[in-house]
């Protein structure tokens, strides 16, 4: 069942900068903490933007909620230069996000700051009942790609919880050299797919429709895709963060932002 | 303090109308805004047959406003009675219904289908979607909205409002004509024609390439058009394009709005009819004004 959603004065307990112009921001909320799901989102309003700007849960560790961010507009300039101590006003949490299924293998594909609602995924993943019970050959992994080493970011974190990291930068700084979607065409070829298996992608748009192509030759693959749309209200009522799906437009924010990939390819 | 104002017989108990296309159809934000402190609600508005609406992205703010282009996304109006009318009853504000049609044919199907149902307080005919692709619209002529209001005026004795364009050389032309067919109110402004450009991609930021322009960019002008329309009819006018505080809509009051629009400010804070409603009564209260008329009588010019 979906959570309440609500609308939070919060305090910013922190921001810091990981990488180049990759940022994290953190603060505290017992609400978001027990209502939120992966791949859920929080609305933020800035005071020098009109509209409020989506982003998702990073992750949540003890009642602090972290969202990380690369600065690509107006909104993520401004929430960039915010300070411990200021008020951030959020509404949230909102989406319907990754569901967690049942499966022997998780695959999570990043690409660039795709990576952001992963990590708060692989932590409930990992929490799932059924994570545990796996088979000699079963695999936890994260395929992270981008442009360079600069976007790289949270190698460690998902190593913490057990996920195996495969990186792919476009330009070779670091892993291999080529795409996401090589490293998960490579990946499907040696797994044990006799075992069910599920990818779960945050990244760019043309990324999507690769990976599509690549996942329609397992019959044991089920893919589901985070996506990101300009949007109006993120609560389901302006009807302006749609994205084209097989059955017609879909909210981002409402239907979104997970959708099962056959939904959409 | 009396905030009672009257749109035709439509009675409101407070002067804060949430725009078409910035609250849903129903009761969708029922767990994030307060609607007993709403006068009225306008819904998205409502075509004969379903529509997908415009291709996206459909939104993309600017530096000062916000230009979208979702393209009368909405059910039909069979799905809309069915699925979504029936949680309107429930909630402690008035419903304005806004319609749009293709055709005058339309616009009467419209009405007939809706005019028997209670939950329905009033019609708001929307003459100026500026993203339908078409070359003109029926508030940017004079004659096509006299004449279809004065036909529709027929078919129903709830309160009708026309939403105008604020793209005519001549709004004052545009509000007697409202005025004359006799409707009971004039809503302005829609949204101003638009268009933002990625350098990078040499590509319009939104699928349908131009949009409607809204927030506080267009607040000045659309004040400037609804002070035109004011000083030159009778019946009530409903004002607003850009308002973001109560001090915005204050203006609008002393323009001679006899209530006011709130449209891209819900968007960000779906309870904005709230905190402006409690200003506008500190802000009365302070200026020893008992009721609306005092407020709306009081620009000096």
């Amino acid at each position: 069942m979906r959570a309440k959603v609500k609308q939070l004065k919060v305090e910013i307990k922190e921001v810091k900068k990981v990488k180049n112009d990759i940022f994290l921001l953190n603060f505290q909320s017992s609400y978001v903490a027990r209502a939120a799901q992966p791949g859920n989102f929080l609305h933020l309003k800035l005071k020098s933007t009109i509209l409020r700007r989506p982003l998702s849960i990073h992750r949540i560790k003890n009642n602090l909620i972290y969202m990380l961010f690369k600065v690509r507009g107006r909104g993520t300039r401004v929430l960039a230069k915010k300070k411990k101590n200021d008020q951030l006003d959020v509404i949230g949490p909102l989406g319907n996000g990754f569901k967690v299924k049942n499966g022997e293998n998780s695959i999570l594909v990043a690409g660039g700051i795709g990576v952001a609602p992963l990590l708060f995924l692989a932590q409930k993943l990992v929490k799932s009942p059924t994570f545990n019970v796996k088979r000699p050959t079963s695999k936890n992994i994260i395929l992270m790609g981008a442009r360079d080493r600069k976007e790289i970011v949270c190698e460690k974190e998902f190593k913490n919880l057990g996920f195996q990291v495969n990186i792919s930068t476009e330009d070779g700084s670091k892993g291999e050299k080529g795409f996401v979607t090589d490293l998960l065409k490579k990946r499907l070829r040696t797994l044990d797919l006799g075992l069910r298996t599920n990818v779960y992608v945050c990244g760019p748009k043309d990324m999507f429709y690769q990976i599509s192509k690549i996942v329609k030759n397992y019959e044991n693959v089920n893919t589901q895709l985070s996506f990101e749309q300009f949007m109006g209200c993120g609560v389901g009522v302006c009807c302006a963060c749609v994205i084209p799906a097989k059955a017609g437009y879909k909210k981002v924010c409402q239907d979104g932002p997970v959708f099962a990939l056959e939904k959409i390819y | 303090m009396n905030l009672a104002v009257n749109i035709g017989k439509l009675k409101l108990k407070n002067p804060i109308i949430c725009a078409s296309g910035t609250f849903g159809f129903g009761d969708e934000l029922k767990g994030l805004a307060d609607f007993s402190s709403i006068g009225a609600v306008v819904s998205k508005t409502i075509t004969v047959d379903p529509k997908e609406g415009n291709l996206p992205p459909r939104i993309y703010e600017t530096d000062c406003g916000v230009i979208n282009s979702i393209g009368l996304a909405n059910p039909g109006v069979d799905s809309f009675i069915k699925e979504k009318l029936p949680a309107l009853g429930k909630l402690q504000t008035k419903h304005i219904i806004s319609l749009g049609g293709f055709s005058e044919k339309e616009y009467k199907q419209l009405i007939k289908k809706l005019d028997k149902q209670k939950e329905v307080d009033a019609f708001e005919l929307n003459l100026s979607c500026p993203n339908l692709g078409k070359k003109k619209l029926i508030s940017q002529s004079q004659k096509l909205t006299y004449n279809l209001i004065k036909n529709l005026r027929k078919l129903t004795k709830k309160p009708l409002i026309a939403k105008v364009t604020p793209e005519v050389t001549d709004i004052i032309e545009i509000a007697k004509a409202v005025s004359d067919a006799g409707a009971d109110a004039v809503s302005m402004v829609n949204t101003y024609f638009s268009l933002a450009i990625d350098i990078e991609t040499k590509k319009s930021y939104l699928g349908n390439i131009s949009g409607g322009y809204s927030g506080p960019a267009i607040k000045p002008m659309s004040l400037y058009k609804v002070w035109q329309a004011a000083n030159s009819i009778d019946i009530p006018v409903i004002g607003g394009g850009g308002i973001t505080n109560y001090k915005d809509a204050i203006e609008f009051f002393l323009a001679g709005s006899t209530a006011v629009s709130l449209g891209t400010i819900n968007l960000a804070y779906p309870n904005a009819a709230e905190s402006i409603l409690a200003e506008i009564k500190k802000y009365m209260k302070k200026n020893k004004m008992k009721n609306l008329g005092n407020l709306r009588r009081s620009f000096n010019g």
